[in-house]
């Protein structure tokens, strides 16, 4: 059996590639640096240069496999030129589901993001429920796009789902869609950890691991056309960063930092990285995203693809023994992008 | 019959309509929310009632169609719904040269914003008397101050919105009915809108609004019963600007900003949902 998966160089990809490959699958990985250290090794796994922006390369990497995980995406949310959003993001999954349906591909997994979902009101949200605020940005709105071409070519005939993930974490490699780990990892060198005063705020926090399982869950039992939430545990910040205290290992220190303080601060971080020409995920619309609820439920992925999901505490655990194995403490995490 | 008050809100799966909706819920309002058919109104209705102590019903129908308002008028009747505020939002929106659009789409975005508003307001009339204080909130557009270029028929049917408020206010108010308008500017109403905005620079980008913040400004505007509502300090700073500068100038400057506008076509948005090009 034969399964490509895009993205094999991300957090999520990589792991799929890998997994893929321990079930004994013939993996096709379409990558577009061939010697990137962040490609999965192992003998099952058969490396295509090209680019998901490029028809004919898709084409080369898709011939013969029956199966498809298409998880490469622009994950960030700024971007200098955001046209990009678009180019991968959505015309990438169009060339993806174009050729899929040429080729003939059986299953056809996209992996999308909590982004889309948005924030929730009381209860945690499902798949079906609506967006209850407007898109915030061109990532949420390309992602968005994207899964409304799986819906399109599903009804063309092409047999795919939809799994989105929410905020991932866990043991795996440092790079732009591991969005936890430099937070655990200034966690556990510092000792401190800043816990916004807002600490009621819910969010979901996936374990890698259940999002891997529940890839090839969808693949395997998912409706086609269908969207599965693939999440973890719902928390507050309260909890979330107790339950790190509690599991790290050594002591930690909490220190509430006020919203407002918070918010001065990203500015003058954004403020900088732009005056150094440096990217940078935080500013203070990003705080505002930390200060909403983002419950979601995972309910139709437990009861329709028998998913499971790790306890919060036991994931961290795994999670920090993970970074003190190999020793990332103290290591800068653009060395490894 | 229902002890209770309910808003009615048209066009309410979507966009400006169905943050009205979540607004509205928020405020312990009732709902009756009326979309058209397939436009995900069920799964919104399903969401309130889980996520706030209200009822909602939701009610499928073109509102278009003449036939479709009665259908309406009369099932809510059947329902014994007592209606404490109208919400008119139901609209077509779009931005294009006269003839680069049928006739009938002409037709169809009057029947929509005109007739139909106008047609309800008639049929409801006596269930809103009947529940004093009651509520209408007509939704305009800055279009229907500013004569902009390619929104001929939008900016027409929106200017008679404010006019037919405006002047039905006057009548009512004796019989404890508050009509109110209110004229958003632009605003992330669907994923397009959003695209099309982060993609525009300068003023008119700072006087994109959410829809969310502009239905709390508009339900608290009607639930003080103003007669024109302007949400945002740049849409009423347009207003004030709008009576101060020159009629040429600001043909200049309205004429730059469509011709920009026109730069932003993204070819991936008009091959996956053409339908959605409405503001």
């Amino acid at each position: 059996m034969k399964i490509l998966i895009t993205g094999a160089t991300g957090y999520i990809g990589h792991k799929l590639a890998m997994e893929a490959a321990r079930r004994n699958y013939t993996v096709h990985i379409l990558v577009r640096d061939l010697q990137s250290p962040l490609l999965p090794e192992h003998p099952n796994i058969i490396k295509f240069k090209g680019d998901i922006t490029d028809k004919r390369s898709v084409i080369a990497a898709m011939m013969n496999c029956d199966k498809v995980m298409h998880s490469a995406a622009i994950a960030r949310l700024s971007v200098k030129d955001n046209s990009i959003f678009y180019s991968v993001n959505v015309e990438g999954t169009r060339n993806m589901l174009e050729a899929a349906l040429a080729l003939g591909v059986k299953r056809f997994v996209l992996t999308s993001s909590g982004a889309v979902i948005g924030p929730s009101g009381k209860h945690p949200m499902s798949e079906n429920d609506p967006r209850i605020i407007a898109f915030e940005n061109d990532y949420e709105i390309s992602k968005h796009w994207a899964e409304e071409l799986v819906k399109q070519y599903c009804r063309r005939g092409l047999f795919a789902v939809i799994v989105a993930a929410p905020r991932v974490y866990g043991p795996g490699q440092i790079c732009n869609g591991n969005t936890m780990a430099p937070l655990f990892k200034n966690i556990l060198s510092t000792r401190l950890a800043f816990v916004p005063s807002c600490d009621h705020v819910v969010a979901n926090y996936a374990f890698v691991d259940d999002v891997v399982t529940g890839h090839f869950l969808a693949m395997e039992k998912g409706l086609g056309g269908e969207k599965y939430i693939l999440g973890g545990e719902n928390l507050s910040y309260k909890s979330f960063f107790q339950t790190i205290k509690e599991n790290a290992g050594k002591k930690i220190r909490l220190i509430r930092i006020p919203k407002l303080l918070m918010k001065l601060w990203s500015f003058f971080y954004m403020s900088i990285c732009a005056l150094l020409g440096k990217e940078t995920h935080i500013s203070p619309k990003i705080v505002d995203r930390l200060a909403q609820d983002r419950a979601l439920s995972c309910d139709k992925a437990i009861k329709q693809l028998d998913y499971s999901i790790t306890p919060f505490a036991e994931g961290i655990q795994k999670t920090i023994l993970h970074l003190s194995e190999k020793d990332f403490l103290g290591t800068n995490p653009e060395n490894y992008a | 019959m229902h002890n209770k008050n309910f808003a009615l809100i048209t066009g309410a799966s979507e966009g400006f309509g169905k943050a009205l909706a979540l607004e509205c819920a928020a405020r312990n309002f009732n709902l009756v929310l009326v979309a058209l058919p397939g436009s995900g109104l069920r799964s919104l209705c399903y969401y309130i009632e889980r996520n706030f102590n209200v009822t909602t019903y939701g009610l499928e129908h073109d509102l278009s169609k003449k036939e479709d308002c009665y259908d309406l008028f009369r099932e809510v009747n059947r329902l014994q719904i007592r209606v404490k505020a109208l919400i008119n939002n139901a609209g077509i929106g779009g931005t294009h040269n006269f003839d680069e659009r049928d006739a009938e789409f002409y037709c169809k975005q009057i029947e929509l914003n005109v007739i139909s508003p106008t047609l309800l307001t008639h049929l409801f009339l006596q269930n809103l008397s009947q529940h004093t204080p009651a509520y209408i909130l007509n939704v305009s557009s800055l279009a229907s101050f500013f004569y902009l270029p390619k929104k001929q028929v939008y900016g027409g049917t929106k200017s008679y919105l404010v006019a037919f408020s405006r002047s039905l206010r006057r009548e009512l108010k004796s019989r404890g009915i508050s009509v109110s308008v209110i004229c958003p500017g632009g605003m992330n109403t669907n994923p397009q809108m959003v695209f099309q905005n982060l993609n525009t620079h300068g003023l008119g980008r700072w006087s994109i609004m959410n829809p969310e913040a502009v239905a709390k400004i508009a339900i608290d505007g009607m639930l003080k019963k103003k007669e024109v509502i302007i949400p945002g300090f740049w849409n009423k700073m347009f207003m004030f600007f709008d009576k101060l500068l020159p009629k040429w100038y600001k043909e200049m400057l309205t004429d730059d900003s469509m011709k920009k506008s026109k730069t932003i076509n993204n070819p991936v948005i008009f091959s996956i949902n053409p339908l959605k090009n409405a503001v």
